[in-house]
C-alpha cells in the first residue's frame, strides 16, 4: 500500500495553509493519477471531490466537469459507497459550469438538468435547488421576466438539504431587483446581507460589488462609495479567490468613475485573475473592464504591469489606453456572440451594449 | 411608558457570570483590569495637576489580612459616580471624557473580571473633589451597597478582593508579581508589591525599548530577556498612524512559513497580546516585536486590536519600516546582512517578489538551488547569461542530472514566488534572460539520431516502441550526456491530467459534454529516449531474441520511470520483476551451458 502514503503526502501539501488553490489542484491531480494507476476507485472519488472543492475558488476550473463526470460514473456503479448529498451538491456546481460554457448546446444542458431533477426526486428531495439553478441562469442573462418567474417557483417550495444557503438565496433576490433596475429596492433588500446577519463564502462580497455597480449606474454615488468600502474590505479575505473576478470588475468600473488612479491600481492587481477563466467570467470581466477603460483618456499611455501570459504583454509595460480598451471590448463582444448563438437570443450582446452606452 | 412597550428583563447574575467568566480567556485578566483602572485614575488626576506623581500599591493577602488590596493615588470617585460607573454594566467614566483617547479602558466592564476570583468586590475611594470617602460593596448576585467611611482618607481608590479558595494560588507573591510584570512592565507609573514588610518595585526596569537613545546592545539584551532568545539584530520600528513605536528583532534561526511568531504588544503601555494583532505583513515570520501603540483601539475583551483603516495604515507603515531596514542593512552592517541572507532567504525572497525596490537591493545575493548546488544570483550571472529554471520540483529532479552533464545551469524554481522572482529580476536586469526548461524542452538539446539511412537503427526504434505500446509510450533514439544513462522517460507537460479509463454510466449526461471542457492543447505521447551513446543501448541493436529484447527494454523503461521519480504502477513493477527474473534465468542457463 505504498501508493496511499504517496497520496497522503501530496494531500498534506495540498492542505497547507498558504497554498494557492491552483497549486493545490495540481497536487491533487498528481494524487489522482496515482490512485487511478492503482485502480483505487474510492480514493480516486474522494480525491476528485477534494479537487472540486479546491477548484471551486478559481475562475478557471480545468478539471471540474471531468472530475465530476468520473464521480458520477463511480457513483452509478456503486451507489452505496458514496454519500449522495455531497454528489448532488456538486452537481449544482456543474450545472453552473455547463451554463457558463457556450460550447455546450442547449439540448445537452436540458438533458443534464433533467438528470439532476430525476436524481433529486429519487432522493425524495424537493426542487427548490433545481429552480435556483434556472434562476441563476436567468440572472446571468439579465432576463427579467424569467428571473421573476423562477424566483417565484423557488420561493413556493420549502427549504431542503440541497437549497442554496440563506445568504445565497437572499443575494439572488437582490439580483432580481437589480435586473429590474430597482436599485433602491435592492439596497433595502440587501440590508441583512450588508449587515452580515447572513453570510457565506461569497456573500456579501458579491452582493456589495453588484450593488456598488448598480449604484453607479443609478447615479447614487454616495451609496456607491459606501458599498465600495464594504466590498473592498471583504475582498481582503478572498486573496486568491479568482472566481470573484467579475465582481471585482464591477468595482473597477466604480473606481474609474471616481478615482482613476486607484482604478488603475485595482486593475493591475486583479488582471491576473482574468487569465484562464471560464467563458462567462471572461465575458463579464472583459465587459466591465472595457466599460471602466472607456472612462479613461483613450490617447493616454499608461504603465501597467500585465501578467506575462496576457496577450498584450510587453516587457516595458507601456500600453495605450485605446489598445487595452479595444482588446477587452473585442473579447467581450466575441464571447457574447458565442453565448447568444448558443442561447438563441441576444441577451449577452444587449448587456454589453447597455454597459458601454 | 406607552402601552404595549416593555423593558427587557435582564438576569443580572447571569450577565455578570457571562461577562466575567466568558469575555476573558484567562482568570488572570483581573490583574490587568485593576492595573488599567488605577492607571486611568492617575491619568485623570494628572489632567488637573501635571506634577502629580502617581503610584500603584498592591498588598497581597497575608496572615491577619486575608484580602488583596489594590491601591492607586488617582482621581477617585464621588458618591454619585459609584452609582453611575460601578453599578451600571457598560457605563464607563472614561468613554465620554474629553481626553478619552488618553485612557486605556472604556467599556465599563473591566471590574467585573474581579468576580472570577472573588465573590465580592469592595471599592473604597475618595475623590479629588471631596473630603468624604465612600465604600462600595458589590456582590456577584448583582446587589451592591454604598456607605460612608468614617476615617479620613487620602485621595485615591482601593479595591479589596477576598480570593475564592480555588484561585488562592493566583495571590501568591511570585505568581502575582509575575502577572503584574506581564501586564504592567511598560507602564509609566511605578507599581509596588508589598508583602510582609517587603516592598518590591515590579516595573523598575521600565520600557527601555521605547527609549530612542537606547543603544543596540541594550535593545538586544531586552529582547533576550523577553523572548529567551539571542537575536541576530534589533532595529526600531514605528508608524505615525496608530502612534506605534517599538523594536523589531530578527530571529537567529530558520522559520517555517506556517509558524506564527509571538510578539509583545502593548496598548497605551498596558500589555495587550502576544498575537500579531494584524499589525505585521504576512511575510514577517522571521521578526518578533515589542511595541506599544497609543492610537489603535482594543476590542472589548482587550485581547486584540480592532481591524480598521488606522490599523491597516499602521500595518503598511510597519511593513515599510521593515523594508527600509532590509534595504540599508547591507551597507550598515555587512556581517548581519549576510547572516540574515543565509538564515531567512526564503522570506526575503517572498518580500522581494512583491517589492521591486527591495528586489533591486537584494537580488544579487539571493541564493537559489541549482543543479550545481546552492548558488547566489551573482554567481549564477557570472557563470552564464542564459539562465534556465524548472517551475516544479519533479521536473527539476528529472532534468538536473542530464543538464549538469551537458554544462547547463538550472535553477529549481519550485516555490510559488520563486518563478515570479526570476521574472521580476529579468525586468530590472534586462540583460539577464531566464527561460523555463522542462524535460521535454531539454530533450531538444539532445542530438537526434538519423534513423532513415540505417535500417538497424530504425528497426531498433520500432521494436522498442512495440514493446512499450501497451504503456502508451513511444521510443526515440537520441545521443546525450551522460553516456551511462541508458534512457530518459519524458512526459509531455500537458498530459498531466486525469485520463483514467472508466466504465461510463448509462445515466451520465455529462459524458458527451466533456470534450467542451478539455484543455485546448495538442496532447503528445510520453517518450522513452534511448541514449545511443550508452553501451547497453548499443548492444540492443544486435539483440533480436524474442524474450531477451523485450525484457531489457522493459527494464530500461521502469528504471527510467524510477529515475524520473514518476509513479510506477503495480503492473509496471510486476513487469520489472518478471523481466529481471527472465534475464537472471537466461544468464544462469547460459552459464550452465558453457
Amino acid at each position: 500500500m505504498r501508493y496511499t502514503l504517496e497520496i497522503q503526502k501530496l494531500m498534506n501539501r495540498a492542505e497547507q495553509e498558504n497554498i494557492h488553490p491552483k497549486d493545490a489542484a495540481k497536487l491533487l491531480v498528481s494524487a489522482i493519477q496515482i490512485a487511478d494507476a492503482n485502480d483505487d476507485v474510492e480514493l480516486g472519488y474522494e480525491l476528485r471531490s477534494e479537487l472540486m472543492d479546491k477548484e471551486f475558488g478559481l475562475g478557471g476550473r480545468g478539471e471540474f466537469v471531468n472530475a465530476f463526470s468520473w464521480m458520477l460514473n463511480a457513483y452509478d456503479a456503486e451507489p452505496d459507497n458514496y454519500p449522495v448529498e455531497d454528489l448532488l451538491w456538486k452537481y449544482k456546481w456543474i450545472i453552473d459550469e455547463v451554463h457558463s460554457n457556450p460550447e455546450i448546446p442547449l439540448d445537452q444542458i436540458s438533458q443534464i438538468l433533467d438528470d439532476y431533477k430525476r436524481r433529486v426526486e429519487e432522493q425524495g428531495i424537493g426542487l427548490r435547488s433545481y429552480y435556483s439553478k434556472l434562476l441563476n441562469e436567468a440572472l446571468y442573462q439579465e432576463d427579467e421576466a424569467k428571473s421573476k418567474k423562477y424566483l417565484e417557483l423557488v420561493n413556493s417550495l420549502p427549504i431542503d438539504d440541497l437549497s442554496d444557503c440563506r445568504a445565497c438565496e437572499m443575494d439572488a433576490e437582490v439580483s432580481v431587483l437589480i435586473v429590474g433596475d430597482d436599485f433602491k429596492g435592492a439596497y433595502e433588500k440587501a440590508q441583512p446581507l450588508l449587515k452580515k446577519q447572513f453570510s457565506c463564502a461569497h456573500v456579501p462580497v458579491i452582493t456589495s460589488c453588484q450593488l456598488c455597480y448598480s449604484a453607479v449606474k443609478s447615479g447614487e454615488m454616495n451609496r456607491a462609495a459606501e458599498l465600495f468600502v464594504a466590498a473592498d474590505e471583504d475582498l481582503q479575505d478572498a486573496e486568491n479567490d479568482s472566481s470573484l473576478v467579475s465582481s471585482v470588475a464591477m468595482l473597477i468600473v466604480y473606481l474609474f468613475h471616481t478615482d482613476k488612479e486607484k482604478g488603475w491600481q485595482y486593475l493591475e492587481k486583479y488582471l491576473p485573475w482574468t487569465i484562464d477563466v471560464k467563458a462567462s467570467l471572461q465575458f463579464f470581466s472583459a465587459m466591465h473592464i472595457a466599460e471602466a477603460l472607456k472612462q479613461a483618456d483613450q490617447d493616454e499611455t499608461v504603465t501597467l504591469e500585465l501578467p506575462e501570459e496576457h496577450p498584450l504583454f510587453v516587457a516595458e509595460g507601456m500600453y495605450m489606453v485605446k489598445t487595452l480598451y479595444q482588446y477587452y471590448f473585442d473579447l467581450a463582444e466575441s464571447t457574447s456572440r458565442l453565448f447568444d448563438a448558443r442561447n438563441g437570443n441576444e441577451n449577452f450582446s444587449i448587456q454589453l451594449k447597455k454597459a458601454l452606452n | 411608558m406607552e402601552d404595549n412597550q416593555y423593558l427587557f428583563q435582564v438576569n443580572l447574575k447571569g450577565m455578570i457570570s457571562l461577562l466575567s467568566e466568558h469575555l476573558y480567556s484567562n482568570p488572570n485578566t483581573f490583574v490587568r483590569e485593576l492595573l488599567q483602572n488605577g492607571i486611568d485614575a492617575i491619568t485623570a488626576l494628572k489632567t488637573l495637576d501635571e506634577h502629580h506623581e502617581g503610584a500603584l500599591n498592591v498588598h497581597l493577602p497575608e496572615e491577619g489580612q486575608p484580602e488583596l488590596v489594590f491601591e492607586d493615588n488617582g482621581i477617585g470617585l464621588k458618591e454619585d459616580e459609584f452609582h453611575r460607573f460601578l453599578a451600571v454594566i457598560g457605563e464607563s467614566s472614561k468613554r465620554d471624557a474629553f481626553e478619552a483617547k488618553d485612557y486605556i479602558g472604556k467599556f465599563g466592564i473591566g471590574l467585573l473580571s474581579c468576580f472570577v476570583v472573588s465573590d465580592e468586590i469592595i471599592v473604597e475611594s475618595r475623590s479629588a473633589f471631596t473630603e468624604q470617602a465612600f465604600r462600595w460593596t458589590g456582590r456577584a448576585d448583582g446587589t451592591y451597597e454604598v456607605s460612608l467611611i468614617a476615617e479620613r482618607r487620602s485621595v485615591g481608590t482601593r479595591v479589596r478582593l477576598l480570593p475564592k479558595s480555588e484561585f488562592a494560588h493566583l495571590f501568591k507573591t511570585d505568581v502575582f508579581q509575575k502577572n503584574l510584570l506581564y501586564y504592567g512592565a511598560a507602564l509609566p507609573v511605578p507599581v509596588y508589591l508589598q508583602e510582609g514588610g517587603q516592598r518590591i518595585w515590579v516595573n523598575e526596569a521600565g520600557a527601555v525599548w521605547l527609549d530612542t537613545a537606547a543603544d543596540k546592545q541594550t535593545l538586544l539584551d531586552v529582547g533576550k530577556k523577553v523572548f529567551n532568545t539571542t537575536f541576530l539584530d534589533a532595529f526600531p520600528i514605528s508608524s505615525l498612524e496608530g502612534a506605534v513605536k517599538g523594536v523589531a528583532y530578527i530571529l537567529p534561526h530558520k522559520i517555517q512559513f506556517t509558524g506564527r511568531q509571538s510578539h509583545q504588544i502593548y496598548l497605551k503601555r498596558m500589555f495587550l497580546t502576544e498575537e500579531d494583532a494584524g499589525l505585521f505583513p504576512k511575510w514577517a515570520f522571521f521578526i518578533r516585536c515589542i511595541l506599544n501603540t497609543d492610537g489603535l483601539d482594543a476590542t472589548a475583551s482587550r485581547e486584540s486590536l480592532v481591524y480598521n483603516q488606522t490599523l491597516k495604515s499602521a500595518k503598511q507603515e510597519i511593513s515599510d519600516s521593515i523594508k527600509t531596514y532590509l534595504k540599508n542593512i547591507g551597507l550598515v552592517n555587512p556581517q548581519v546582512y549576510h547572516q540574515l541572507m543565509d538564515t531567512h532567504y526564503l522570506h526575503l525572497k517572498a518580500i522581494a517578489a512583491e517589492d521591486n525596490d527591495l528586489l533591486r537591493v537584494l537580488y544579487q545575493d539571493l541564493p537559489f538551488e541549482t543543479n550545481k548546488g546552492i548558488r547566489n544570483f551573482r554567481h549564477i550571472r557570472e557563470a552564464t547569461d542564459a539562465i534556465y529554471y524548472t517551475p516544479n520540483i519533479d521536473d527539476f529532479k528529472q532534468v538536473q542530472r542530464i543538464a549538469g552533464a551537458q554544462g547547463i545551469l538550472i535553477i529549481n524554481a519550485a516555490y510559488t514566488f520563486e518563478e515570479q522572482l526570476l521574472k521580476r529580476i529579468q525586468r530590472i536586469d534586462p540583460e539577464c534572460k531566464a527561460t523555463v526548461v522542462s524535460p521535454a524542452s531539454l530533450m531538444q538539446s539532445f542530438h537526434g539520431v538519423d534513423t532513415s539511412g540505417d535500417i538497424k537503427l530504425a528497426d531498433l526504434e520500432n521494436r522498442a516502441s512495440a514493446v512499450l505500446k501497451e504503456f502508451h509510450c513511444e521510443c526515440k533514439l537520441k545521443r546525450f550526456n551522460p553516456s551511462d544513462t541508458p534512457a530518459i522517460y519524458i512526459l509531455p507537460q500537458d498530459i498531466g491530467t486525469m485520463d483514467k479509463k472508466q466504465q461510463v454510466s448509462a445515466n451520465n449526461p455529462l459524458a458527451s459534454a466533456l470534450g467542451a471542457f478539455a484543455p485546448k492543447k495538442k496532447t503528445e505521447q510520453p517518450q522513452l529516449c534511448l541514449n545511443m551513446d550508452n553501451k547497453l543501448v548499443q548492444s540492443l541493436l544486435s539483440i533480436r531474441d524474442p524474450y531477451v529484447f523485450p525484457a531489457i527494454v522493459q527494464l530500461i523503461y521502469v528504471q527510467s520511470l524510477l529515475l524520473g521519480k514518476y509513479p510506477v504502477t503495480e503492473k509496471e513493477m510486476n513487469l520489472f520483476n518478471e523481466a529481471l527474473h527472465s534475464l537472471v534465468i537466461m544468464g544462469m542457463e547460459n552459464f550452465i551451458n558453457i
